[in-house]
């Protein structure tokens, strides 16, 4: 059995405090270098090496335009660069965009960093920008269509200098470029890869590695860019190794225990039952931060019982999210009773973030009163064990309550079509995350929203989440949205759960692993020992 | 499932006239210890609200994860289910599934079997061509494919299995009406006028009942694991029905945090009952096979 | 011989066609939209129309049928949904792995089966007879994928001494390769293995009795003698024959154990599919096992046509 992990945590976390990470990248305006590591380090950085990286699944694009999946990212991540980026307190940082100033608060003129080359030799360039943004926006069948949709025109105002005119003020845009939608292709490359660009996407990026190869279904290599714009603080070019190779493991458990042999130097993510395990393994390093990931029930606001708001509240009371956090997430995930994570500190409000409280009671209470004492319904489960589980506590806990619940377990692109098409009565819905508040929320309880599948709508909630994209301060903002939590503590159009933290999983032999709590796997100042 | 290898082994068996050997069990040992075993895990299934110490549904949270000990012999599940109660339970699904999957096998399978064998011609072809189609798939992905089809339900994988399990018995069914067809007192009862069903059941369904229950008996055992590996591959039994399949899915997870006493309840249970079942199987065909009368 | 074998050919087309129609009918059926399963969790609705559209999802099955079948006839197998590579060419990539997968469990199963098939003949009576033969039982009663994860924590995590997992290909590192080999092969092999020793054993206790034996020994041959010269050729027979047939149940375990060590063979491939609807895929893998199965199983009887002059066929 488990032997006490709390000494070896302890020494675990003098040692990671002592090498620390990487510091901040520099801010706006200033020069080029990425500082290097900083305090203490296990010696100076050593040149060479391949990175072994476990995903959790196989990726579909390595187009930015065409990708949808939240593991294509893990390697779009090292191989493109965005005009933004984010630092470790996910705060706006420049990338391919040195400064940027806004005119008038629709307009961002980005001023490019000069001298970058795209992995095929093209230069990078304004009219680069204008056509990744452009075909980002303009393809019908891109997810990047609809989160690029505030912007009204891209404009190449010399071959350093682009500007991005919105339809209004939207706060969340610099942090939308930071992924997919701003990650800059070179035009030669993409056209001449054509449709086969995604699955072969050479010279397309100016990232810190570029792509060599993908051989399906077993693993996708990128090498180094020996002309990659970042160097570390004594003038090191990055990155620092030769190779990266990503392989794929569905199976948490031989992802893990491909981490743990050493077979990977590096892997996404690992199953809350793990963690324990994961902190005491002398061969592994972990690292977590709150996460941006969040989980729970989502209720079809149309369809009865959960037209009526009470029964909502009804349930939101009678889970007990300490017990589920307990005994399915190991305590490893957070409470979540709104979207708004910690993990975005200037948008948290303490005060609002826990209006419910496990009240069985309370819960008999609403549901008698809204002449509803012994209301069933069917809850709609994705197959795989962890929901599985969460969904058969939930029912006992509801049951408590009078409430009657039927599992339906689905296949995940089941029941995502039926929760498209409006077809559940509730159903279990996680959400990977977004480093803007905006992201974490609008699309889900906006009555324009794309993923609100209860059909939930509610005017003052709409205006308030609008004018918080519209906002220019963070203070101002702040305090809409913890309005719009006020909201939508009374009318419970869900019933949120959990707060997944994002994990940094590697072995001794990595040094200087960026964690940025997003969950991305960012290699470029990575060496090995 | 080893359709081909089966029928390779079952082929040989001829069709005999006479009286079923099922007066002679005395004198084969193995098949009553098969037997006997089959029996008690059936009354284990039958008796299991009495003989389970607890309700294998209802979820306690709080008593997750614990290992073996006095108030759990095998310790509790993820949900502070007892894993002993559970496996008892357990034992109707399998059971359910083994049976329920196999008589539609061998139902539909030896009616099309006997119809193409009796009929011959174009039935037959015809027939026998649809069987080969079948037989052409890898049987576990058909299986796969027919649930997924269908839903993920246990009486979807029920269906899958039973359909998969199809081919072999109108093989064998078919093979053994083409041997009986020639015997004479079959040609005498189609001589005499009978009608056809008639002969069929009186004459021929008799004769090849001997290997149809010994390819019966091991195919039960194939659909357990089927069912198994369906569960495993998150088909067929759903939460939260008590199945040893889907246990040891749900086990498998834990193993690396070692639990490992939510495994070995589901997996031993599996391991014991498809190993009476082959067992039983391999006893009644040898003493069926009269090349090892001697023995 | 000639006529059997093209007799057999021709055979083979109308069940091929039969094939393809069962599984398009199957995938079809299948619940879930290939659309959403491609453009992922984060698809917004009209991307989801407008793809469907793309794919022609929006015409009526029997037309989509004909068109696949059109498809069929010149080689093109269609494109996977998710990674938009041809499926022909998704398989062929893929197909060496299964092969040496494959071809690694049965020469694991062979070495396993044929030494303790004849001890457990031979010593019939003896403890060492008693425990081989009791072997088989155990082997096919033990679900594949339990046998996998025990491995995995066993050789691969207690005693590190092999990799829980993956897969290098051949070219780039033999040793790697076959290092990753080992474990998946002796999950996958374990069933053939039981069912060769079972019928080893059989097929030798059933030689060993035969008259031409009992001459043998009686006329003062070796006890050793008799058997390498005379009774394991012929009880060699039935068992090779099974070889053949044990393709099918290589291609079925495969499906299981090449998902749960991560191998990228079709077995994966198609698995992945069926979860991801990824309807071209699915079709196109089935539709090559059960060519791959129907090849082997002809093969397989003119193997026995040739080994056993006892049968023939007209």
């Amino acid at each position: 059995m488990l032997r006490s992990p709390i000494p070896f945590a302890l020494s675990l976390v003098l040692v990671l405090a002592a090498c620390g990470g990487t510091a901040p990248p520099a801010a706006p305006g200033a020069s080029e270098k990425a500082a290097g590591s900083a305090g203490a380090q296990a010696g100076a950085p050593k040149m060479g090496g391949t990175i072994r990286v476990g995903l959790d699944s196989e990726l579909a694009n390595l187009d930015p335009m065409k990708s949808a999946l939240v593991v294509d990212r893990q390697v779009m991540y090292n191989m493109y660069d965005s005009l933004v980026a984010i630092d470790k307190d996910l705060k706006i940082v420049p990338a391919l965009a040195e400064s940027w100033d806004q005119p008038d608060p629709a307009t961002y003129v980005f001023h490019l960093r000069k001298g970058v080359k795209f992995h095929d030799g093209a230069d990078f360039s304004a009219e680069a920008v204008k056509f990744s943004l452009d075909r980002n926006r303009n393809t019908d069948t891109s997810p990047r269509k609809a989160e690029l949709s505030d912007v009204a025109s891209v404009d190449v105002v010399d071959p350093a200098t682009v500007k991005v005119t919105l339809k209004g003020p939207s706060a969340p845009f610099l942090a939308t470029l930071v992924d997919r939608a701003g990650m800059i292709v070179s035009p030669d490359a993409v056209k001449k890869g054509g449709e086969d660009f995604t699955r072969n996407p050479a010279g397309g990026g100016t990232g810190a590695f570029k792509f060599v190869e993908w051989a399906k279904g077993d693993h996708i290599t990128l090498e180094k860019n020996p002309n990659y714009w970042k160097s570390d603080a004594s003038g090191n070019k990055l990155p620092y190794t030769d190779k990266v190779t990503y392989r794929f493991f569905p199976d948490q458990n031989v992802r893990l225990t491909n981490l743990k042999t050493g077979d990977q130097d590096v892997i996404y993510r690992l199953a809350e039952k793990d963690v324990a395990d994961a902190k005491q393994n002398p061969d592994v390093v972990y690292k977590d931060a709150p996460g941006l990931a969040w989980a729970g029930l989502i209720f079809n606001t149309k369809r009865p019982p959960f037209d009526d708001k009470n029964v909502r509240l009804a349930v939101n009371y009678a889970i007990d999210r300490p017990q589920i956090l307990k005994t399915v997430f190991f305590n490893v995930d957070a409470e979540a009773q709104n979207p708004m994570t910690p993990a975005i500190s200037w948008a948290y409000d303490a005060s609002v973030a826990k209006p419910f409280s496990h009240d069985v009671n309370k819960a008999k209470q609403l549901l008698s009163e809204a002449g509803k004492s012994n209301v069933s319904f069917t809850l709609d489960v994705s197959n795989n064990p962890q929901d599985i589980q969460e969904a058969q506590l939930i029912k006992d806990e509801l049951a408590e309550a009078g409430m009657a619940v039927n599992l339906n377990v689905l296949e995940f692109t089941k029941q995502i079509d039926q929760a498209s098409k409006h077809d559940f009565q509730v159903s279990q819905f996680g959400w990977s995350g977004r480093i803007d508040p905006d992201g974490e929320v609008y699309n889900h309880v906006h009555s324009t929203g794309g993923m609100n599948y209860g059909q939930y709508s509610n005017k003052e909630l709409d205006d308030l989440l609008d004018k918080a994209r519209r906002a220019q301060t963070q203070d101002e903002r702040q305090q809409l949205y913890s309005q719009a939590m006020k909201i939508l503590a009374q009318d419970a159009p869900r019933a949120w759960i959990n707060f997944q933290p994002a994990w940094g999983l590697y072995t001794k032999k990595v040094q200087n692993y960026d964690f940025v709590g997003d969950a991305i796997i960012r290699l470029e100042g990575v060496w090995l020992r | 499932m080893s359709t081909s290898t089966l029928e390779l082994a079952t082929a040989s068996l001829p069709a005999r006239p006479g009286a079923p050997f099922a007066l002679r069990l005395g004198r084969y040992p193995r098949i009553l210890v098969g037997a006997g075993f089959i029996l008690l895990l059936s009354l284990a299934a039958l008796l299991a609200p009495v003989l389970a110490p607890y309700n294998p549904v209802d979820t306690h949270p709080a008593l997750a994860y614990r290992p073996p000990g006095a108030a759990f012999l095998l310790g509790t599940d993820n949900l502070g289910r007892d894993v002993i109660s559970r496996v008892i339970w357990g034992a109707r699904v399998s059971l359910q599934v083994g049976f329920i999957s196999v008589t539609i096998g061998l139902v539909v399978g030896a009616t099309l079997g006997i119809l193409a064998g009796y009929r011959g011609g174009w039935t037959d072809t015809l027939l026998m061509r649809f069987i080969d189609a079948l037989l052409a798939f890898p049987a576990i992905l058909l299986a796969i494919a027919i649930t997924s089809a269908l839903g993920p339900k246990l009486e979807n994988a029920v269906i899958a299995i039973g359909v998969v399990n199809i081919p072999i018995f109108a093989r064998l069914a078919r093979g053994q009406v083409l041997q009986v067809r020639g015997a004479e007192y079959v040609q005498a009862a189609r001589v005499a006028g009978g009608r056809a069903w008639r002969i069929v059941f009186r004459h021929v369904v008799p004769n090849i009942a001997n290997p149809l229950i010994v390819q019966a008996t091991l195919t039960i055992a194939l659909a357990i694991l089927a069912e198994a590996t369906l569960s495993f591959l998150g088909l067929g039994t759903q939460p939260p029905t008590p199945s040893w399949g889907f246990d040891l899915n749900v086990a498998r997870g834990y193993l690396v945090n070692n639990f490992w006493w939510m495994a070995i309840g589901p997996g031993t249970a599996i391991l014991l009952t498809v190993m009476c079942f082959n067992f039983l199987g391999d006893a009644i065909r040898d003493a069926l096979d009269p090349r090892l009368r001697q023995r | 011989m000639t006529t059997y074998i093209l007799r057999r050919l021709a055979l083979m087309l109308p069940v091929a066609v039969m094939v393809t129609i069962i599984v398009f009918v199957l995938i079809r059926l299948t619940p879930g939209d290939p659309a959403l399963a491609y453009l992922g969790e984060e698809a917004s609705p009209e991307s989801v129309v407008a793809f469907r559209h793309q794919l022609g999802l929006d015409q009526p099955l029997p037309v989509q049928y004909l068109v696949y079948l059109g498809n069929l006839l010149h080689g093109n197998l269609g494109f996977s949904i998710k990674s938009h590579e041809p499926v022909l060419q998704a398989i062929l990539d893929r197909f060496p792995a299964t092969l040496e997968l494959g071809f690694a469990s049965l020469v694991f199963a062979l070495a396993v089966a044929l030494p303790a098939g004849i001890i457990s003949a031979v010593r019939k009576d003896s403890a060492t007879g008693l425990v081989a033969g009791a072997l088989p039982l155990f082997g096919v009663s033990l679900p594949n994928f339990f046998l996998g994860i025990l491995l995995i924590l066993v050789f691969g995590l207690y005693l590190r001494l092999l990799p829980p997992g993956g897969f290098t290909s051949f070219p780039d590192d033999p040793l790697d390769n076959l290092r990753h080999l080992v474990l998946p092969a002796i999950s996958l092999g374990t069933v053939n293995a039981a069912i060769s020793l079972r019928l080893m054993r059989s097929s030798l206790l059933e030689t060993l009795a035969q008259d031409y034996v009992r001459t043998a020994r009686a006329k003062g041959l070796a006890a050793r003698r008799v058997l390498t010269r005379h009774a394991l050729r012929n009880a060699l027979i039935p068992v090779a024959t099974v070889v053949g047939i044990q393709v099918g149940l290589v291609l079925e375990g495969a499906f299981v154990t090449e998902t749960i060590f991560a191998w990228p063979g079709i077995g994966r491939l198609a698995v992945n599919g069926i979860f991801q609807r990824d309807y071209p895929v699915v079709q196109g893998a089935v539709l090559f096992a059960a060519l791959v199965f129907m090849f082997a199983s002809l093969l397989v009887d003119i193997l026995y046509v040739y080994l056993d002059p006892r049968i023939s066929y007209s």
